[in-house]
């Protein structure tokens, strides 16, 4: 019965023994285990054997990083962690509270970059143009020639109308001419009016 | 380091005193090196994650409360950045081997090097067997001095769990040192 008894309290004391180490049990407990330890060598055993484990513990596998490495490693936070940090400090004092004139000024310094930055994208980005591009097509007009071509269309029907042969003869038109010359002219126009719109026009 | 002089140095590493952040780290450098280590199981990569971890733990430090125990803090702040290079690299942590560490006898005569890098060897063995969460625990408290209340809002594991996952850990680190008569 004793026995059994005293298995349960070892027993019990494997469990709570990390609490008792830290010192996280309560006042009434921490007195209950310290007044056992004294009157049972079993629980002395236990708590003895653990702290001995975990001693052979540390110092047989403790290890560390090279002194050069380590300083090496503080520099680059320092200085590399140093520009992150007033990042972080000055974003973390635009959410503080409180009215200090700091953190207006934060404030109000983060959203003129921020304005800054984006008039600035505006003006060196490349904007769509408005106009619809028209098509080089169109300037193939030709209109010389185009012209050319309708004062001698213009010149024969005045010569046909006014019944002047010679001036006729003279502009060489043949019927055949003139239709190549009409027929010439409509092509152009009906190009012109496939490869542009309205609003070009 | 005296509670008092840490307390200074922390407040001049708030400040930007980068030799006081040196001195601060400096006293937890082996212990934290240590516990990253054998988390990760990858010299180069240990370096990687303590050189991460100092970043963390400097740019953290105008949001550090003096009220935490410091060590608390810096240990939850290495255990955190080690799970999230886990979870990038979805690496399981592994204890390394001893012939990965670096020799740590400090002038000691030969059979007792001999001594030292087989107890080192069964310790390691031991330690290998456990799993991710009992291994966790176990190094928290071993390398990070961190309470186990604080293990256990660490880990997001119920304290009982925790204080399970320690006594397996010592009970299996007892079996083997018993057996090889260490205790």
């Amino acid at each position: 019965m004793l026995s059994d008894n005293k298995d349960h309290i070892i027993k019990e004391f494997e469990h709570e023994i990390w609490l008792y180490l830290d010192g996280d049990l309560s006042e009434s407990r921490m007195k209950f285990w310290n007044e056992n330890i004294q009157k049972t060598p079993e629980l002395l055993d236990v708590l003895n054997e653990t702290k001995q484990v975990l001693n052979i513990y540390d110092t047989a596998v403790l290890a560390d990083v090279d002194d050069r490495a380590f300083e090496k490693m503080l520099n680059r936070t320092t200085v590399g962690g140093s520009l992150l940090e007033k990042v972080k400090r000055f974003v973390s004092g635009l959410n503080s509270s409180g009215g200090r004139g700091e953190t207006n000024i934060h404030k109000i310094a983060f959203v003129g970059v921020f304005v800054i930055a984006a008039m600035v994208i505006f003006m060196l980005t490349d904007k769509p143009n408005p106009v619809k591009t028209i098509s080089s097509d169109v300037f193939d007009w030709d209109a010389e020639a185009i012209s050319e071509q309708l004062v001698d269309i213009h010149n024969s029907l005045s010569a046909a109308q006014n019944d002047k042969m010679r001036e006729f003869i003279l502009y060489k038109q043949t019927s055949d001419d003139w239709s190549r010359s009409v027929y010439t002219i409509e092509q152009r126009l009906q190009r012109l009016n496939k490869k542009t719109d309205d609003k070009s026009l | 380091m005296g509670k008092l002089l840490e307390y200074q140095l922390i407040s001049r590493s708030k400040q930007g005193d980068a030799s006081a952040f040196g001195a601060l780290i400096k006293d937890y450098r082996k212990q934290l090196f240590t516990y990253l280590l054998k988390i990760c199981n990858n010299r180069t990569t240990a370096e990687d994650l303590f050189q991460d971890t100092l970043i963390r733990v400097w740019s953290g430090l105008p949001n550090y409360n003096e009220q935490n125990k410091f060590s608390s803090w810096l240990f939850s702040i290495a255990h955190n950045t080690a799970m999230d290079s886990f979870r990038r690299k979805k690496v399981r942590s592994r204890v390394i081997h001893t012939d990965e560490l670096p020799e740590f006898t400090d002038g000691m005569n030969p059979q007792k090097e001999v001594e030292l890098k087989e107890t080192k060897d069964m310790l390691l063995d031991a330690v290998n067997t456990l799993s991710d969460k009992q291994k966790q625990v176990f190094l928290l408290r071993q390398h990070g001095e961190l309470s186990f209340k604080e293990i256990a809002e660490l880990t997001e594991q119920p304290l009982n769990t925790v204080l399970s996952h320690m006594h397996y850990s010592v009970k299996k680190i007892r079996k083997i040192l018993r057996e090889q008569n260490v205790i």
